[in-house]
């Protein structure tokens, strides 16, 4: 078994219930081959945001999977917004998770049969917000995709696929962002933009963000920070 | 960005796959629906051209050949018979026989047969005139709406007739030609494209080699009526002679087989010939529908396997769908849909594919003056079959969509 440490920089576990966003303990994850994962216990208020490192193999993705309940952990508890995350049904889930957590995966994943603009448009959809294109087409510009909007996603770049799964996380204005090595296909550039991007969101629409990475680049914009090993 | 849009869009991702799909199911359908067309119509036409028909008399022969010339007027009769024979059969007091009309045949306008025949077979037959007047003399003609508003004929037109039924004969054109002095109303049956006269205009036209006593006797007495042979030499010829029974009795059932074995007549029961004649083509037929229904279900497992295929090629879409919100329902709602929409496109090409072929056949080949088959037309059965090609479209795309619902995000993503 092995036993993975973390710790909080800068340390603090916050207590302050009224803005508490995301609070995890005692998440556990184990493997058919025997492996286990343990991860450290964390809690995350409204703009608040998160760091996690560390090498490859530690677990940092399938954190970030448990996070987004896409995996279930085999121990522990985990509240979002206040509810019970993993208690939820299977469609419970599906319904909370497109509303309320912006996920971008490590690979970037698009319906092919549609436009990059009508990616982005399914995203609301499948949310149930109101499909607001003018939003879409803003944020595109944001990340200079916006002579992109009506091509065909596979004719896309890799950066430019990478920027544009931001963008469909972003769109619905979740309450969470989880980003799994957001920056790996991004130019120095890109990356700044990117990441002041995405605490802009955070601050602008309350929400907490988590980034995945093993990118060195991003460290200096974050302040807390979890180390797995 | 409606929800069902994207199972649209999916379909063309792989163009050729869904147009192979698609052409399946439209073949299927096309051939079940030109089976039903042509048996509903042809059905129909023989139905109804016969209805108050229930015997012939002919002279000895075929009697389905006897059945397909004096009452569908599409083969050659049998040969001559005597008026003398028939006479007895024409008696207005006969015990048996509601109506008896006699007819001389062998001759046409065109493709549209010339009937010669009495006043009777318009009574029974319930022909009324659109315009003009029966014809009261000898080579006067009244003819049938189709065949006037095709051949653009009007009443005071002469038509020269040709001896003979088929195109051999075409060149062989009678010296007389015959005046049109009235129109029928359209019945929608073969009467709307033949051509009537009198008997003894057949018999002014043919008899060119009869002695001049026997022509000079009747030259100026047309038979109008069934009566009027009375007076006729027993001799003279014609070709048959419909019957309509009072009523079904053991006398009219032994009718035909007492003529056939007490006279040089032949009787013949229209409704046991049209049996016969759906038992011959009722096997070719059969065949038709059973390599339709293989094609079908061929188009289903095409159905199945694409979705099958599409399903394994798009899971990390389907993947990025369940983040996105969508529930496993919506998958699962979205792949029936796909194979919805490929069955349900292709029943509609199929459908008007068969239609518009058989519309362009029924021009080509005449197949609606001659067999009362034409593409407009609506065959009852048609829509149990758009159902059950759109229900075959769902039951194909069942497995793939309880895949798609059953299947964690995890492995969708291959996490």
């Amino acid at each position: 078994m092995i036993l993975i440490s973390g710790s909080w920089i800068p340390g603090e576990i916050c207590t302050c219930q009224d803005d508490l966003m995301l609070s995890c303990t005692g998440l556990r994850k184990n493997f058919k081959n025997g492996k286990s994962l343990v991860f450290p216990d964390f809690e995350l208020k409204a703009a608040e945001e998160l760091l996690i490192l560390g090498p490859s193999g530690c677990g940092k993705t399938t954190l970030l999977n448990i996070l987004a309940g896409l995996l279930k952990p085999d121990a522990g508890l985990m509240t979002f917004l206040g509810i019970d995350f993993l208690a939820l049904s299977a469609s419970e889930m599906d319904h909370f998770r497109g509303k309320n957590i912006g996920l971008c995966l490590q690979k970037p994943v698009f319906i092919r049969a549609l436009s990059v603009l009508d990616n982005l448009l399914l995203s609301q959809r499948l949310a149930g917000v109101d499909q607001n294109r003018s939003e879409a087409i803003c944020l595109l510009k944001e990340l200079n995709l916006e002579s992109t909007a009506d091509q065909n996603t596979e004719r896309l770049s890799a950066g430019e696929r990478q920027r544009l799964m931001f963008i469909r996380a972003l769109i619905n204005h979740p309450k969470l962002i989880l980003a799994d090595e957001p920056t790996s296909a991004l130019d120095d550039y890109n990356a700044q933009v990117l990441i002041k991007m995405l605490k802009s969101h955070c601050v602008q629409h309350g929400a907490a963000l988590i980034v995945v990475t093993h990118d060195q680049r991003v460290k200096s914009h974050f302040n807390q920070m979890i180390i797995l090993s | 960005m409606n929800l069902i849009w994207l199972p649209w869009k999916n379909l063309w991702l792989h163009p050729l796959r869904t147009v192979f799909n698609i052409m399946l199911v439209a073949i299927a359908v096309a051939l079940i629906v030109i089976l039903l067309l042509i048996n509903a119509q042809f059905g129909q036409h023989l139905g109804k051209s016969s209805e108050k028909i229930d015997a012939i008399l002919a002279a000895k022969g075929s009697p389905l050949q006897s059945v397909l010339c004096n009452i569908f007027h599409l083969d050659a009769p049998t040969g001559n018979i005597k008026v003398g024979e028939i006479k007895p059969f024409l008696r207005a007091v006969h015990p048996l026989i509601a109506n008896a009309c006699p007819l001389a045949l062998g001759d046409s306008y065109h493709k549209s047969r010339i009937i010669g025949t009495t006043d009777s077979y318009f009574r029974w037959m319930e022909l009324s005139l659109r315009e003009g007047r029966m014809f009261e003399q000898d080579f006067e003609a009244v003819i049938g709406s189709e065949l006037a508003d095709l051949e653009h004929i009007r009443t005071g037109d002469t038509l020269m007739s040709n001896h003979g039924l088929t195109a051999l004969d075409l060149d062989t054109k009678h010296e007389h030609g015959l005046r049109v002095v009235g129109i029928l109303n359209n019945k929608n049956n073969l009467a709307d494209k033949l051509i009537f006269t009198t008997i003894s205009t057949y018999w002014k036209e043919h008899d060119h080699g009869d002695t001049e006593g026997e022509l000079s006797a009747h030259q100026d007495t047309p038979v109008l009526r069934n009566s009027d042979l009375d007076n006729i030499d027993n001799d003279k010829t014609l070709t048959s002679v419909l019957i309509q029974f009072k009523g079904h009795n053991i006398q009219s059932l032994n009718f035909v087989r007492n003529v056939n074995e007490g006279s040089k007549l032949m009787a013949v029961s229209p409704a046991i010939e049209i049996s016969r004649l759906y038992e011959l083509t009722g096997t070719a037929s059969d065949m038709l529908y059973w390599i339709a229904v293989i094609i079908g279900i061929l188009s289903m497992f095409a159905i199945f396997i694409n979705l099958i295929q599409a399903l394994e090629e798009r899971r990390p879409e389907l993947g990025i769908l369940r983040i996105g919100g969508a529930s496993r329902s919506l998958l699962f709602g979205m792949t029936m849909i796909e194979g919805l929409l490929i069955s349900l496109i292709g029943t509609i090409t199929g459908w008007l594919l068969a239609h518009g072929l058989l519309e362009m056949f029924s021009h080509l080949f005449d197949l609606n003056s001659r067999y009362g088959i034409k593409g407009l037309y609506l065959a009852p059965g048609e829509w149990i079959l758009i159902l059950l090609s759109a229900i075959s479209g769902l039951v194909a795309a069942l497995i793939p969509s309880v895949r798609a619902y059953r299947e964690e995000i995890a492995r969708l993503l291959r996490l």
